[in-house]
């Protein structure tokens, strides 16, 4: 595996730990979208691209890393109502001691998906990080023009609800800058 | 005699496939009649002499598969939960013949030899891209517009490589699209997998990837996903024993034939073949060039290549045809692994060091193929996760490999090598931040 594919599994697997010390579930969606969150807002260096869909930002790549993941014990799933919920598996520790300097840095940002995203439902979690998307493709356009633009990706979320979410990523961008 | 509307193709698995004269139209196409000419299986024949089989009877089966499961999730009892997501009746007809179109095309770009030589193909692009092209291309138009009712291509394309592999923009797929993609390429359920399963079973020899799929098609439906809501392909309770067939077909084919060591070295060889001989050693993309290659022209080439040895594929050629390909110097075990989870490129290095990187290669599955986690429309009505349903699923282990190979003329040599210092490589701490 080369440094970046390693570095993956470590940031990843620390958001699966954190997440199962809170004792939430934890599926995929909330590990995309964290991932989108963390790369956008913070600057991670996570590798997998994202792409815009009907449910919002997704990485087929960051699929298949926890795919691989999953294969080498780095992380397991099990059975949940929902789906299946991601835990740490047997190697974690061996990936994430590898990479000291990240973890370190990465932490104050894990720290804030676990308070802002961890608690959040698929239905909250897809238009935020949509909105996020939007914000970061036209950093000129205002929340009304992105709020339409929301709302055509994704007709199931409505314009008002689309205005909420930009307000709320909007803030945590303004945060996040005032911060750097 | 009446003219026939209808024709019927005999086919081991699925005994009669059905085709409207249409339909035909489009099996007689010189892009589809290409798949007469490209392994299933690329070399698998090396290793399971009866894996001879073509794309071309694969495609069919798709086709009628996925047919069957597009009328069996509109036309059996809808979950009232998805009802608004279904057209009216006659649209019905339309995507209908969309979605046995995208099956039957779905393969229509695969390169000589199918997955075995991918690689060669320039890089980020993949065979989806250029099924995409060739559905899309100007000789494949007339068909589509010609059709009663005249189907849009790029629906056909839609359907035919799935939201994943969609080079264009994937805002383009709405709920129902996605639906009707994942009929051909869903991974818990489509009908490219069941199909490849039942037939490289049947031709291989091997047993292990037979399922129930008649059962597994009648209990097929439109649910919302437990957790996400999201529109997907579930099944009714009654059909959870076929679906664990399916996944435990797919684990065994996988481990057994897909994975096979012998073949994954061919594969390897094959690539050095195909960059030796290709212009500028990549796979040309052009609608048309790409129309003109098959396996025969590569086969013939390596025949021509093994005898000469002034032949620029001349080394991976006799590899191929003289049996003189890579042998296995090392797979990780679990302990291993839990020694150093980058043991295989520890190895690899240390093997590279010592006898040069032209005596060593790599391969491995980066995308594990695990059982996956499905809508379950349960007796009382709830719709829940397979996983939490099933007993068998969980405990089916994702299938992948990852493997350090030797030129066959080292291979003793490099065993006591590497016996001597395995313990020592585990302990390299390769890729770390310091």
């Amino acid at each position: 595996m080369t440094r970046e594919e390693l570095r993956d599994w470590a940031i990843l697997g620390r958001i699966v730990e954190r997440v199962e010390e809170q004792k939430r579930f934890c599926g995929e969606t909330l590990l995309q979208k964290s991932a989108y969150f963390l790369k956008e807002m913070f600057d991670a260096p996570i590798s997998a691209p994202f792409r815009i869909y009907y449910y919002g930002p997704f990485s087929f790549d960051l699929r298949e890393t926890l795919s691989t993941m999953e294969g080498l014990d780095v992380v397991q799933t099990v059975p949940h109502e929902w789906g299946a919920t991601y835990r740490v598996g047997r190697r974690y520790g061996q990936v994430r001691d590898r990479f000291p300097k990240t973890m370190k840095r990465l932490e104050p940002a894990i720290d804030w998906v676990m308070r802002e995203l961890a608690p959040l439902g698929v239905k909250e979690l897809e238009p935020l990080a949509t909105a996020l998307f939007l914000k970061r493709e036209q950093p000129d356009a205002n929340d009304e023009t992105l709020a339409a633009r929301l709302h055509t990706i994704k007709p199931h979320v409505s314009v008002d609800a689309a205005r909420v979410a930009l307000q709320k990523v909007g803030g945590w961008m303004a945060e996040r800058a005032e911060r750097a | 005699m009446l003219p026939k509307y209808e024709h019927e193709i005999r086919d081991p698995i699925h005994t009669f496939i059905r085709v409207s004269s249409d339909e035909r139209r489009v099996i007689d196409s010189r892009a589809f009649q290409r798949l007469r000419h490209i392994h299933q299986l690329a070399l698998t024949f090396m290793v399971y002499p009866g894996a001879t089989h073509r794309r071309f009877e694969h495609c069919l089966g798709v086709m009628d598969l996925a047919g069957r499961i597009f009328d069996v999730i509109t036309r059996q009892p809808r979950h009232p939960d998805v009802l608004q997501l279904f057209p009216s009746d006659k649209e019905l007809d339309y995507w209908r013949t969309v979605v046995r179109m995208g099956a039957l095309c779905h393969d229509l770009g695969h390169i000589p030899f199918s997955h075995g030589a991918e690689a060669v193909l320039p890089k980020g692009t993949h065979h989806e891209q250029l099924s995409v092209d060739v559905i899309l291309s100007d000789e494949m138009r007339e068909i589509w517009s010609t059709m009663k009712p005249p189907i849009d291509r790029l629906d056909v394309a839609k359907v035919a490589v799935g939201l994943k592999d969609w080079p264009g923009d994937p805002k383009d797929f709405t709920p129902w699209d996605e639906l009707l993609t994942e009929i051909v390429t869903g991974n818990a359920f489509g009908a490219d997998r069941a199909d490849y399963l039942l037939r490289d079973s049947h031709h291989a020899g091997v047993a292990y990837g037979r399922f129930d799929h008649h059962r597994l098609v009648d209990t097929l439906r439109v649910l919302r996903a437990p957790g996400t809501g999201k529109p997907t392909i579930g099944i009714e309770r009654g059909g959870m024993h076929a679906a664990e067939g399916l996944q435990l077909a797919r684990y065994f084919m996988f481990e057994q034939l897909y994975y096979h060591r012998v073949r994954r070295a061919l594969d390897l060889h094959l690539r050095d073949f195909l960059r030796a001989i290709l212009p500028g050693g990549v796979y040309p993309t052009e609608v048309h060039a790409h129309l003109r290659l098959t396996d025969n022209e590569v086969l013939v080439e390596l025949s021509k290549a093994a005898d000469d040895a002034n032949h620029e594929g001349h080394e991976a050629a006799g590899r191929i045809l003289n049996r003189r390909f890579y042998r296995v110097l090392y797979e990780p075990t679990q302990d291993d692994l839990s020694t150093n989870i980058n043991a295989v490129e520890a190895v690899l290095r240390a093997a590279e060091t010592r006898f040069g990187s032209s005596a060593v290669a790599r391969d491995r599955e980066t995308k594990p193929s695990k059982p996956m986690d499905f809508a379950v429309w349960r007796d009382d009505g709830q719709i829940v996760s397979s996983l939490q349903e099933s007993r068998v699923l969980e405990r089916v282990p994702a299938a992948t490999f990852d493997r350090v190979f030797i030129v066959p003329e080292l291979r003793e040599e490099a065993e006591r090598w590497l016996k001597e210092h395995l313990r020592g490589i585990l302990q390299m701490r390769i890729e770390e931040e310091i």
